[in-house]
């Protein structure tokens, strides 16, 4: 069997979720041992989460048994982390920013200057949507980006979730100066992104 | 213009084919408490070195064998 996470829920599970252990801290494992890939697991994840099951994501592309996963639980400090991230949910925005303006840059510090410049445009983005945010979330992970794309995440109460969601789009659609940018705000998700973290509200 | 905005849910994103967020969901796959990590390290956004990571979740004090000095 497939450990999908921890959790200290005792709540029904989805039909194809099952409990291991009997701690304070259980295993949610995939019924299913065999032919099951990262999407699935993530899928199984998503159910749980929107099930009610607060816990702590193993990332679906690992493969950890529910042994392991108990062995990581007794030899790590995860339970400090199950029990900091409980009622906590996760939403992601991706932001896609216009392409750059080719500009023939004279040399490699100009270059890389122009790129800055660039950066601290799509970080700006960041902090207002995060001003709009701020009394409502709990922590944002670093901006990870690709090209004209970037991903934040942001740590918000499970409950408050949905007004943090209609906080930010509301707020966004009244700022002038992000025409072009495309955003797209997703969840509330299980943790992903802050399963190490030490900063619980 | 207004900005161009789109809200969807976990299951939804799961679901949808728009590029951005198979692209998102693609990128959860390895997010989680996992026993490997990445890191790439920049310098004005661009990617200059990328290490693997073997990772394990435990403080310093209790990876020192039991009776080691501190």
């Amino acid at each position: 069997m497939i450990a999908l996470g921890w959790t200290t829920a005792n709540k029904a599970l989805p039909d194809d979720v099952t409990y291991h252990g009997d701690g304070e801290i259980r295993i949610l494992m995939m019924k299913q041992s065999t032919d099951v890939d990262a999407r699935s697991k993530l899928q199984a994840q998503v159910r749980c989460f929107e099930a009610g099951i607060d816990f702590v994501p193993i990332a679906p592309s690992q493969e950890i048994s529910p042994v392991a996963a108990e062995q990581l639980l007794a030899e790590s400090d995860l339970r400090d982390t199950v029990i900091g991230l409980q009622e906590k949910a996760q939403l992601t925005l991706v932001i896609d920013m216009p392409d750059r303006p080719k500009v023939e840059s004279p040399s490699g510090r100009a270059w890389l200057l122009e790129r800055q410049l660039h950066l601290s445009k799509k970080e700006q983005i960041v902090r207002q949507i995060s001003e709009f945010a701020q009394d409502l979330t709990l922590e944002f992970t670093p901006l990870r980006q690709s090209k004209n794309r970037m991903q934040c995440n942001m740590l918000v109460a499970r409950r408050r979730a949905h007004e943090v969601i209609r906080a930010i789009a509301l707020g966004l659609r009244h700022l002038p100066h992000l025409e072009e940018v495309k955003l797209a705000i997703t969840g509330p998700w299980p943790p992903y992104d802050f399963t190490t973290s030490k900063q619980f509200a | 213009m207004p900005v161009e905005m789109q809200l969807a849910s976990a299951t939804e994103t799961l679901e949808s084919s728009d590029s951005r967020l198979v692209d998102l969901v693609d990128g959860l796959l390895d997010h989680g408490v996992a026993i490997r990590g990445e890191l790439w390290l920049s310098v004005a956004d661009v990617d200059l070195v990328f290490l693997g990571l073997d990772v394990v979740l435990a403080t310093p004090d209790r990876m020192r064998p039991a009776g080691a000095l501190q």
